[in-house]
């Protein structure tokens, strides 16, 4: 176990720096930050002067010299817009994601296992078939859309919810849900597959003919068997949460790291992409390597490999 | 998209097959309404009539619904006045060409290098795998609006990053179902036989990794359509005077207060071929999976 | 069964719960809320010329010491009470007397000289140095307690013009770096920035002018013109300034008002077959701007023949618009061909997406239009960071011919904050050169009075008549959604500031 860990840890540094290298080239060819920072109509003598003055004029592999000396000082770069480090304006966007995306991936959890049990209970019955539609249709539509109509339809037609930015519990509620939809869609399917995998296994058959309650058969039995590829393919939507929330944060005036990112690509903030890109990376692959323990600490097979 | 229908012909089971559709009344709505799709997308643009995509600045953000115009403005003109319909149907051709595209490529490159890492396993298996842990560890949306930032958001530019972010699944796949079938017999036999690397790959193993691929590139289809939109939202996906579904509807939002129907009917196309897509797809994971496909063919005899 | 019916009990039950509690927050009170489109990245006044910065700050919570009138250009005092030309070379400026920062120091000439000294250091890259002085040398010294003196080396006839840009802090402000909670001498203290979220400002008690009727003032920023006036709309916010045409959908609430901004498309004079007057004249001609205004572009917005708006002193008012011909424009196509002019060349127009609501119907529209002439026109849409890499010199040597989407805003009283720029030889941003507009430029920039406006005039009808480097479109206008129960009434200078002390109540 442990050898098999510090091997997952090993391998997930490797994907970080080489992302990493790759980030750093391809931000540097979408061209010189110098034009965005100054005023369009700066004249030509500043644009020079600033661009000396902060090394944009160097050949790219010094550039890249200088920034992994800095790297390696623990100083990943300022913000040249924000004239703070990077570190800290990242540091303060991650915590907002996180929380938006924990909550979101928590409802498609519970959601998706309540509903995708009882789906599996009767294959092809008419709450199958409901709730397969229902969900992949809510799943397939665009998000941005179903965002800015939901602004439309609860905020300023019904007035029920606010139309946008942080607070308490009202504020919540269409971000959280429009970041649910897509993950729900497709893991109430994964819960399906599986659990009609599991209620049909020799054990439920067993428990069945033991006289054990329905409920507690699906619930008990089968969910704890059919519950390790939805583990799988949950620890997968940890990025693609981390789209949603592009979106979504855009949207609702969210200041988390999809938009910080999105603001910061856009306005050539070299310093506060790369950080950024760092973190989620690290925080990305966490997660995935605290599931792969999950799943090996449930899973026998991969355990006494 | 043709890829299944000629598996499907080339099956002998075509009639068997045929009466697992029947037998799964939506997927079998599903496969009638893409292949309607598909027809659009090949033939449409060539029968619209160019005067439908003119530029009628009169007809702007015409109401739908109304027989007072041309039938091909029955769904509305949009803000520079050009007929609805006529504009979904030349987006349809735009659109499935960067989807299936997309999907076949990132198909292809993922299979094959799944293939090879799950084959090879050692340190090559390793590196592919994890360029795929690269691809995944990463915001795939944010990928693909750096470097399209850095290229021209081009028709093939959008293909190639769509194509890329997509791979990792593919690779992941097809790396496991060949280290399952790599136990089996056959493949050594083959290998004790003299038959090549080469051979035994394209030969014999990847024909049975390519239902478990194609029922994920099914799938897959509606997601890079939705991401294909996505871009579009953030101002980097395919540019105008070209148009897809996606576009549509990232132009069309800033209508929504006044004509919803710019955004809504690219929207409905881009769920309705999605949610057709995720029903085939779930369909073929049921006839692809020995211990489900009774519940399509039981009914199925009793029919007969 | 039972299973089933419980959930559908549970999530009716959840709804119904989540449809009572929700109140969102509404403004009230002698709270002020406004709604930006971006959020600043930093809030020093020295870039109060970024329209996101200067909204919050400008006015506010930094003065500058004189105040351009927006309706005429001409020039008010603030700060400075009078100020006067000394010699050719020098302005005086006499300080306001009796004036407090907010961190309780005194405005007196060594906190002005301090403060413009610490704006025009070449190792902070803050906007106004860059903008406005950027390659101009200046010194600035006391020359007694309340009075400062202002040299060049070269002629400046419109420095008061140039001070209205000039935002003043305390001498206690950082050196050569942008700061987070600037202290400036204006009605608002800055109070609290949470990154993302809001900015706040508080009623300054020791300001020195009248006493403003709003006591907090909070800024909040959405990306999305529908949000932003769905906010207006439902109370959360009481002002959206700049929202999208098609977002001003209620008379009651939205004001429209011509702002400083002129479009054009910019024509690159240098290359085959755009260095051919008839293609320019002709792609002017082709243009249907009635059937533009008031679809893609707001009714109100008006053809345009010049670059600087009718309220800059240099704008010639006796020049009319181009008049949609396209038999003419095709009759003029048709001659250049006839010489040998190369006019089914592939011509790029450049767009900027977002540059001005519905940018890309925009340009997709004058694609048609010029296509219809008879032009090759291709559209390439682009990021703001993309299409400046087309707008400045250098220019690429093999470029192809080339028109580019652009928006000028000038709102600071003369025309030359635009003119040597656009279309002087080495302007940085022109692709126009004529030995004539040069000269006028120059005498012009040198010039005062009468005179000055005159030369400006002639500048502008030489290039309106007989050079033709752009495709004129509108003078525009904004739209600024405002709540009734407040009393402000937006207008062309909301474009880059917002003087919460004019706000009233209903």
């Amino acid at each position: 176990m442990k050898k098999y860990l510090s091997k997952r840890i090993l391998s997930s540094l490797l994907a970080v720096i080489g992302l990493f290298i790759m980030v750093f080239f391809l931000a540097r060819l979408t061209g010189d930050p110098g034009h965005l920072y100054l005023p369009i109509d700066a004249p030509l003598e500043v644009r020079k002067e600033f661009s000396e003055k902060h090394g944009f004029n160097d050949p790219i592999y010094v550039q890249f010299g200088r920034f992994v000396g800095d790297l390696v000082n623990g100083d990943l770069g300022y913000s040249l817009r924000k004239e703070r480090p990077a570190i800290d304006v990242v540091l303060e966007a991650i915590p907002i994601t996180l929380s938006l995306a924990a909550v979101a991936m928590t409802i498609a959890l519970f959601g998706a296992i309540i509903i995708g049990s009882l789906a599996a209970y009767r294959p092809n019955g008419i709450f199958d078939r409901i709730s397969r539609v229902v969900s992949l249709t809510a799943a397939s539509a665009p998000d941005f859309w179903v965002a800015i109509t939901a602004i439309l339809l609860f905020s300023v037609s019904l007035r029920w919810l606010p139309t946008s930015g942080m607070g308490d519990f009202p504020y919540w509620i269409m971000p959280v849900s429009i970041l649910v939809i897509r993950p729900l869609g497709l893991l109430v399917q994964v819960v399906r597959g599986s659990m009609i995998t599991a209620l049909s296994s020799d054990f439920v058959k067993t428990a069945r003919a033991k006289g054990v309650k329905e409920k507690s058969v699906i619930f008990k039995h089968a969910l704890r068997n059919g519950l390790l590829p939805v583990i799988t393919v949950a620890g997968d939507q940890a990025a693609a949460i981390a789209n949603g929330a592009v979106i979504v944060e855009t949207i609702f005036g969210w200041p988390g790291i999809g938009k910080l990112m999105i603001d910061s690509i856009l306005q050539r903030d070299f310093a506060v992409v790369q950080a950024s890109i760092l973190i989620t990376a690290i925080v990305i692959l966490s997660i995935n390597i605290i599931i792969d323990i999950a799943y090996a600490t449930l899973d026998p097979r991969i355990r006494h490999k | 998209m043709q890829k299944i229908q000629r598996s499907k012909v080339s099956s002998n089971n075509f009639k068997k097959i045929l009466s697992m559709f029947l037998n799964d009344k939506l997927a079998f709505i599903s496969i009638i309404f893409l292949i309607l799709i598909i027809i659009i997308a090949v033939f449409g643009p060539s029968l619209t009539s160019a005067s439908f995509t003119k530029m009628n600045l009169r007809l702007r953000n015409l109401a739908p619904f109304s027989f007072e115009h041309d039938i091909m403005y029955f769904f509305g003109a949009d803000a520079l006045g050009r007929s609805m319909i006529a504009r979904l149907i030349v987006a349809t051709q735009n659109t499935m060409f960067i989807a299936a595209t997309a999907v076949f490529f990132s198909m292809t490159l993922g299979g094959i290098l799944g293939l090879v890492s799950g084959y090879f396993g050692g340190k090559i298996g390793n590196i592919i795998m994890r360029l795929a842990d690269i691809i995944m560890s990463f915001p795939s949306l944010l990928l693909a609006v750096i470097v399209l930032y850095m290229f021209d958001p081009s028709l093939l530019n959008l293909v190639i990053v769509l194509a890329f972010t997509r791979m990792p699944i593919y690779m992941r796949t097809a790396r496991a179902e060949v280290l399952e079938i790599r136990e089996r017999l056959f493949v050594s036999a083959a290998i004790s036989m003299g038959a090549s690397h080469f051979r035994i790959i394209f030969k014999h193993i990847a024909p049975l990794t390519i239902p478990t691929l194609i029922t994920i590139a099914t799938l897959d289809f509606a997601f890079v359509m939705l991401g294909e939109s996505a871009l579009s939202f953030l101002g980097v996906g395919i540019q105008p005077p070209e148009v897809t579904w996606g576009l549509m509807v990232a132009q069309g939002r800033n209508y929504l207060q006044i004509a919803w129907w710019l955004a809504f009917f690219p929207g409905l196309m881009i769920m309705l071929v999605a949610l057709s897509l995720n029903l085939l797809s779930s369909w073929l994971r049921i006839v692809l999976d020995p211990i489900q496909r009774w519940r399509l063919e039981d009914i199925g005899e009793k029919n007969e | 069964m039972k299973i089933k019916n419980f959930s559908i009990a549970i999530s009716a039950a959840s709804i119904m719960a989540v449809a009572s509690i929700c109140s969102p927050a509404y403004s009230a009170g002698k709270t002020l809320t406004v709604v930006l489109s971006e959020e600043p990245d930093i809030v020093d006044p020295c870039e109060a010329t970024r329209s996101n910065v200067g909204r919050i700050v400008k006015q506010n919570v930094s003065e500058t010491l004189v105040e351009i009138d927006p309706k005429d250009g001409s020039i008010k005092a603030r700060l400075a009470t009078s100020w006067k030309q000394t010699d050719n070379l020098t302005w005086e400026f006499n300080i306001r007397k009796g004036v407090k920062f907010h961190d309780g120091e005194d405005l007196n000439a060594k906190a002005v000289v301090k403060s413009i000294n610490r704006a025009l250091n070449p190792k902070y890259d803050c906007e106004i140095r860059t903008k406005f002085f950027g390659n101009m040398s200046v010194s600035v010294s006391a020359v007694g307690s309340h009075t400062i003196s202002v040299k060049t080396k070269a002629p400046q006839p419109i420095m008061p013009a140039l001070m209205g840009t000039m935002t003043v802090v305390s001498p206690n402000t950082q050196e050569a770096k942008g700061v987070r909670n600037p202290q400036g001498t204006g009605p608002y203290v800055f109070d609290k920035w949470t990154p993302g979220q809001s900015v706040t400002l508080k009623r300054f008690s020791g300001y020195w002018g009248s006493k403003p009727v709003v006591e907090d003032v909070k800024y909040v920023f959405r990306k999305e013109s529908a949000v932003r006036s769905a906010m207006v709309k439902t109370g959360e916010a009481d002002i959206a300034p700049n929202i999208a045409v098609q977002d001003a959908t209620d008379s009651k609430m939205d004001f429209s008002y011509f702002n400083s901004e002129t479009a054009r498309l910019r024509i690159d004079t240098s290359i085959a077959p755009l260095n051919d007057i008839r293609v320019r004249k002709a792609m002017n001609l082709a243009i249907d701007l009635e059937a533009l205004r008031g679809s893609i572009f707001a009714e109100g917005v008006m053809p345009q023949t010049q670059i600087v708006v009718p309220s800059i002193n240099g704008h010639n008012p006796s020049l009319k618009p181009w008049k949609y011909n396209l038999n003419e424009a095709k009759k003029l196509v048709a001659a250049a061909k006839a010489d040998g002019v190369p006019v089914g060349k592939e011509i790029i127009l450049i767009g900027r997406l977002g540059i001005y609501p519905n940018s890309t119907e925009a340009m997709e529209a004058m694609h048609a239009m010029l296509t219809e002439a008879g032009f090759n026109i291709k559209i390439k849409m682009m990021e703001t960071a993309g299409w400046l890499n087309f707008l400045s010199r250098p220019y690429a040597e093999d470029r192809g011919p080339m028109l580019l989407q652009g928006q000028h805003d000038n709102n600071n009283g003369d025309a030359v904050f635009s003119m040597y720029n656009k279309y002087a030889c080495k302007g940085a941003q022109s692709t126009t050169c004529d030995a004539k507009v040069d000269a006028g430029i120059k005498a012009a920039t040198a010039a005062t009075g009468e005179n000055r406006r005159k030369i400006w005039q002639e500048v502008q009808r030489r290039l309106h008549q007989d050079i033709v480097p752009d495709v004129q479109m509108f003078h525009m206008v904004g739209f600024s959604r405002v709540n009734p129960r407040i009393n402000f009434t937006p207008s062309i200078s909301t474009n880059s500031e917002l003087q919460v002390s004019q706000v009233k109540f209903n």
